[in-house]
């Protein structure tokens, strides 16, 4: 009763054969696993908790001291979602170190590139639908509150470059889980730089080099203000699509990188 | 024909395989045996292209494993029956393995079939005892119909009816006249099924020859008995 298994003999190139296999194979395991509606939830619970926070205990803007609406409140978790995000897309790859299910994919389709290349559509997808859960939740929590609805004029390229963050920050969260390989240690290092390190940069090297960072170019292209923000520091900043290409380039030398180790390195 | 060319590997100074050469042949069941430590796993992690070796090479009648079109299709490998992601089903895990190397899913119920997993297929693998682990392995392994089945100690935590179905599984894929290659410290199990035997001992090649052959060394002694005198020197770790 084996079913035959008969070899393709179609004119699609042997390339777009096998990514498309492998693509198939990382959205089925992404599926199959608890932590992806997790992940979903979490951003979509991270999104009503801070509107709700900002509509019913906070109140006003603390720069322009007026009221909070949902126009003004619906992407504030998307910081948030950005590395939960970056995590996710970390865990991606380690844990399947961890499992050692690596092995299996790698002897399955032993081209490297083709199977980080599977594993950057699904994680991206992974990112996008996090931004959207994330900031659904953020919708649904400022109504709730009962803030004003605002002006929603500029809501639709809020949203979009919020999704563009979202869907890179979790790709460059793949390319870290495929340098550091271990999830805790993964984890570790993206929670460390995002939230020390470029802080420290930012102290110490000038707004035309801490530009270049990957969080700080996230919260360029999220309008996140700082009380701490100079005016070198305001005057520095790039538009939203500079601010994407410096996210974008990060995560294609980590990917690049993470690629070649894989290359090198026994799995 | 798999032929296994001068394959060494080192890890930080110690050579853990050196310079091995061997040829399996078709329609027959090569036993890989030496103790703990002589490079068995590392041999055959470097065969499938887990492991890059220092010198050396392996060809699947003539084709390095990295060239092979598809090669589920002709190697089907269990490396370690722990390889599984706990949270997932055994339906999935299989579903994504057939998915990578473009199998029809139909194969994923024929497989779970085949090992006897039909009643545990959509429970988590995490609740899966290790013989469990080891008939989904297995499975694994047989999704794209192979030609060359090569499994790292198959028989661990299998229960009696579970060695007596992978003995007939593998003589009846051998009769087909497709190749196993499996690595097993089972030795009087591994009398009774395998045709070859490919002793290590030490990352180097003690024998390569018919199991007739090394059971004629000395007919008083068993075969566990035979291989324990031929690796003696080459035992790594050694109990008290």
């Amino acid at each position: 009763m084996n079913t035959t298994i008969a070899h393709t003999t179609s004119t699609t190139s042997p390339i777009v054969r096998d990514l498309r296999a492998a693509v198939r194979s990382e959205w089925i395991k992404l599926r199959s696993v608890r932590s992806t509606p997790i992940f979903g939830g979490l951003a979509a619970v991270i999104g009503v908790a801070m509107s709700l926070i900002l509509g019913l205990a906070v109140k006003t803007d603390p720069y322009d001291h007026l009221p909070f609406t949902v126009a003004t409140t619906f992407l504030v978790s998307s910081w948030l979602t950005t590395l939960f995000a970056v995590v996710a897309g970390t865990l991606v790859f380690t844990t399947e170190v961890h499992h050692g299910t690596l092995a299996g994919a790698l002897t399955a389709r032993p081209s490297r590139p083709i199977l980080v290349g599977a594993k950057v559509a699904i994680t991206a997808v992974l990112g996008f639908a996090m931004g959207v859960f994330g900031i659904v939740g953020g919708l649904a929590g400022g109504l709730v509150s009962g803030m004003d609805t605002g002006d929603l004029s500029g809501a639709a390229s809020g949203v979009a470059w919020a999704l563009v963050l979202t869907t890179l920050a979790a790709v460059l969260g793949l390319g870290v889980g495929l340098l550091v390989r271990h999830s805790a240690a993964a984890v570790t290092t993206v929670l460390v730089w995002a939230l020390a390190i470029e802080a420290l940069v930012q102290g110490l090297a000038p707004a035309t080099v801490s530009r270049l960072l990957p969080f700080t170019a996230a919260h360029g292209l999220l309008g996140t203000r700082s009380a701490t923000d100079s005016a070198e520091t305001l005057a520095a900043a790039l538009s939203n699509v500079g601010n994407v290409a410096v996210i974008g380039c990060w995560a294609a030398a980590t990917l690049a990188i993470g690629t070649a180790l894989l290359h090198r390195k026994d799995s | 024909m798999i032929t296994v060319s001068h394959l060494t590997k080192s890890y930080g100074g110690r050579t853990v395989v050196d310079d091995l050469s061997f040829e399996l042949a078709a329609g027959r069941i090569t036993g890989f045996v030496g103790p703990n430590g002589a490079g068995k796993s590392t041999t055959m992690r470097m065969m499938v292209g887990l492991a890059r070796p220092d010198l050396g090479d392996v060809t699947y009648r003539g084709a390095t494993y990295a060239e092979l079109r598809d090669p589920a299709r002709t190697v089907g490998l269990v490396l370690d029956a722990r390889a599984m992601h706990p949270g997932r089903s055994a339906r999935n895990h299989l579903r994504a393995m057939a998915a990578v190397s473009a199998l029809p899913e139909a194969r994923v119920d024929e497989v779970l079939h085949l090992v006897g997993l039909d009643a545990a297929a959509d429970q988590r693998v995490g609740g899966f005892s290790l013989g469990m682990r080891q008939r989904l392995a297995i499975a694994g392994a047989l999704l794209g119909d192979p030609e060359v089945l090569m499994l790292d100690e198959p028989a661990n935590g299998l229960d009696p009816d579970g060695i007596r179905w992978l003995r007939s599984m593998l003589t009846g894929f051998a009769d087909d006249g497709r190749t196993v290659f499996v690595s097993s410290h089972f030795i009087a199990e591994l009398a009774t099924f395998a045709h070859d035997l490919v002793v290590v001992g030490n990352g180097r090649l003690i024998t390569a020859e018919p199991l007739a052959e090394t059971l004629e060394r000395d007919r008083t002694l068993s075969l566990e008995d035979i291989l324990l005198d031929l690796t003696r020197d080459a035992a790594r770790y050694a109990a008290a």
